[in-house]
């Protein structure tokens, strides 16, 4: 029985996915988190914790927890630890990506110089420190330019400025983000650093890929209909297929793929967020990761195999006989934080549920917890799914779906 | 009897056709299942010609060769496997007779906690079980134990939490078919929607 252990940050939306995959294919799963598990004395062998913020210790916990339990697989299931998943595997001789490879996707500075270095088309960017005089950076960029923090995900932080007014107040907004003790420590030098780069006009999608052998598959193209200029890059809707022409759609593929080369990227999962400027694709972000959240239930191939099952197969060396998806369009929507405070109550989710083509909605804040919209915040209320007969079934059931939800945030 | 619908077997032998112009012949599909009632999840793959599994048992199905392991055999064997195409759904689905939801349970079929499966499970939750999980506020309860399956539910910081799952299947679908190894499966019933103070959350 081949074994793979599975790194899950105890924040993961995507444990139960994952598991349940992994258990789908017979695989013995070790479950490392950065927690420690209560049944872990209980079930020995079966779980594992580990400081995700201390690599090389964690590595040497699992090179020793090997010994014992031989491992075939090393699967990240959220981006922290994509990094770590590769040293793991580096250390015990199993297939990975560089390691150096998969920091680059982790560094956004480092990311845009080798795709530049390769000339992947891919925003003119620069890189400055928290401390920089803000006035004298406001007069050297140009503009419309858009700031993010190096290491952030999910649109965290990220701030289209217009003006060397907004950029001031991008700036110093950004500064504040990035001096929260949790992702201080989670960035160390790079939370010191903000990327200024210039901002693409167009259209945006998201390719779901799987590298093999450094040749990139792609698995779904999704097209996000709400259109992304700022002062916020707030993801709402995916869906696939794609309506964009086959050309473009091949041309997204192939600029992928060369990013993949140039990043030094070669197997795995690979998720890549691209502008279109006119008919030309520009590399926004590329990951060595899945669809974050829960958007790869989303996604079907062959007779219904998950993402997650296919990511899995491909670690394990286990054949993958289906990688077409299904001929339904399907999309789904993150449901943004509209105001920052206490979520005291959802209503409509039946509702909202019944709309046609709707296949579920997933609240996953809880009542009385804090809510945070963007940029500052990095979660979404929920998720609603649609599975229908055209992209435009599913967006406008999406739409709908989430006109039916009224959320009471109380403000502090 | 495992039973595959005429648009069920339209669609596997579309997709079978697909498969065969990649120049992979398709022996049939194989249906297992996973997760957690009320969302038991069935899932369906093809099996590659020459590809079996020794312990596979085969069933013939409108034509269709649908495999199951042998261990889950008794489990399936009545399985309905359908394609649905309507507004609301879309996709194959597979219904279980044998899949009875708790809360009909109750009613009809007076739940059996005195078996000696029962029993010993009740006791490894005692006396191992919930005395760890009530570090994050944790409790679990057997609801009912039925053909070889264990029937759970979890109650305070395990409802709703982002690693119940992992306490399922890492720790107590491992202690309760170690110390009863005639249980096949653990299926969790909870709501965890409803879970008000989840010990852990997702994206938090």
């Amino acid at each position: 029985m081949s074994r793979v252990l599975l790194l899950i940050p105890t924040i993961s939306y995507r444990t139960s996915d994952f598991l349940t995959a992994a258990y789908k294919l017979g695989a013995d799963v070790i479950v490392a988190s950065n927690e420690r598990q209560t049944l872990e004395d209980i079930a020995k062998g079966h779980t594992l914790t580990l400081d995700f913020q201390n690599l090389n210790e964690s590595v040497d916990t699992v090179v020793s927890f090997a010994k014992e339990f031989p491992l075939d697989a090393v699967v990240s299931t959220d981006e922290d630890q994509v990094v770590l998943a590769a040293m793991i595997s580096a250390a015990l001789g199993l297939p990975h990506n560089p390691i150096a490879s998969v920091k680059a996707t982790r560094y956004k500075d480092i990311l845009r110089i080798l795709l530049t270095k390769a000339h992947v088309a891919t925003p003119m960017a620069y890189c400055f420190s928290v401390t920089d005089p803000i006035e004298k950076i406001a007069q050297k960029v140009t503009y419309p330019c858009v700031l993010k923090p190096i290491h952030l995900s999910a649109s965290r932080g990220v701030i289209r400025a217009n003006t060397k007014e907004e950029f001031k107040d991008a700036f110093i907004r950004i500064t504040k983000i990035l001096s929260d003790p949790e992702v201080r420590k989670m960035g160390k030098v790079s939370a010191e650093k903000i990327l200024v780069e210039s901002f693409i006009a167009g259209s945006e999608v998201a390719l779901e890929g799987l590298l093999k052998a450094g040749s990139l598959a792609v698995l779904s193209l999704f097209d996000k209909p709400d259109p992304l200029n700022g002062p916020f890059f707030e993801e709402t809707i995916y869906v696939t297929p794609s309506q964009l022409s086959p050309i473009i759609q091949e041309k997204i593929a192939v600029c992928a793929e060369q990013a993949c080369r140039a990043i030094g990227l070669k197997e795995g999962p690979v998720h890549a967020e691209i502008r279109l400027n006119g008919d030309v694709p520009y590399v926004i972000e590329v990951a060595a990761r899945s669809i974050g959240g829960i958007c790869s239930r989303t996604l079907r191939f062959g007779l219904g195999v998950s993402l997650e099952e296919i990511i899995l197969r491909h670690a394990l060396k286990m054949p993958i006989d289906a990688m077409k998806r299904e001929d339904f369009a399907s999309g789904v929507m993150m449901i943004p934080i509209p105001a920052s405070g206490t979520l005291s109550n959802v209503e409509g989710v039946s509702e909202a549920s019944k709309v046609a083509y709707i296949e579920g909605v997933t609240i996953m804040i809880r009542r009385k917890q804090k809510v945070i919209p963007l940029p500052e915040g990095r979660r979404y209320l929920g998720f609603i799914f649609a599975r229908g007969n055209s992209p435009d079934d599913v967006v406008s059931a999406l739409r709908k779906a989430h006109r039916a939800l009224r959320f009471t945030i109380v403000a502090e | 009897m495992i039973e595959v619908t005429e648009i069920a077997k339209k669609k596997i032998m579309t997709l079978m056709r697909d498969q065969e112009d990649q120049g992979t012949i398709m022996e049939g599909i194989r249906v297992t299942y996973s997760g957690m009632l009320p969302t038991l999840e069935y899932r369906l793959a093809f099996v590659e010609a020459g590809k079996e599994e020794a312990h596979d048992v085969v069933v013939s199905a409108n034509g269709i060769k649908v495999f199951v392991e042998e261990r889950n055999a008794g489990f399936l064997s009545d399985v309905r496997i359908d394609f649905i195409e309507s507004l609301q759904q879309t996709g194959f689905k597979v219904d279980n007779p044998k899949v009875v939801m708790p809360a009909t349970v109750a009613p009809t079929s007076p739940a059996n906690l005195n078996s000696p499966e029962a029993i010993a499970i009740k006791q490894i939750l005692d006396t191992e079980i919930n005395p760890a999980i009530s570090s994050h506020g944790g409790y679990i309860s057997l609801l009912d134990v039925k053909e070889q399956i264990a029937y759970i539910q979890m109650s305070g910081g395990c409802q709703g939490c982002g690693m119940a799952d992992v306490t399922l299947k890492q720790g107590v679908v491992v202690a309760i078919k170690k110390a009863v190894p005639e249980i096949i499966d653990v299926l969790d019933t909870t709501d965890h929607g409803k879970g008000n103070n989840p010990y852990f959350t997702p994206g938090k």
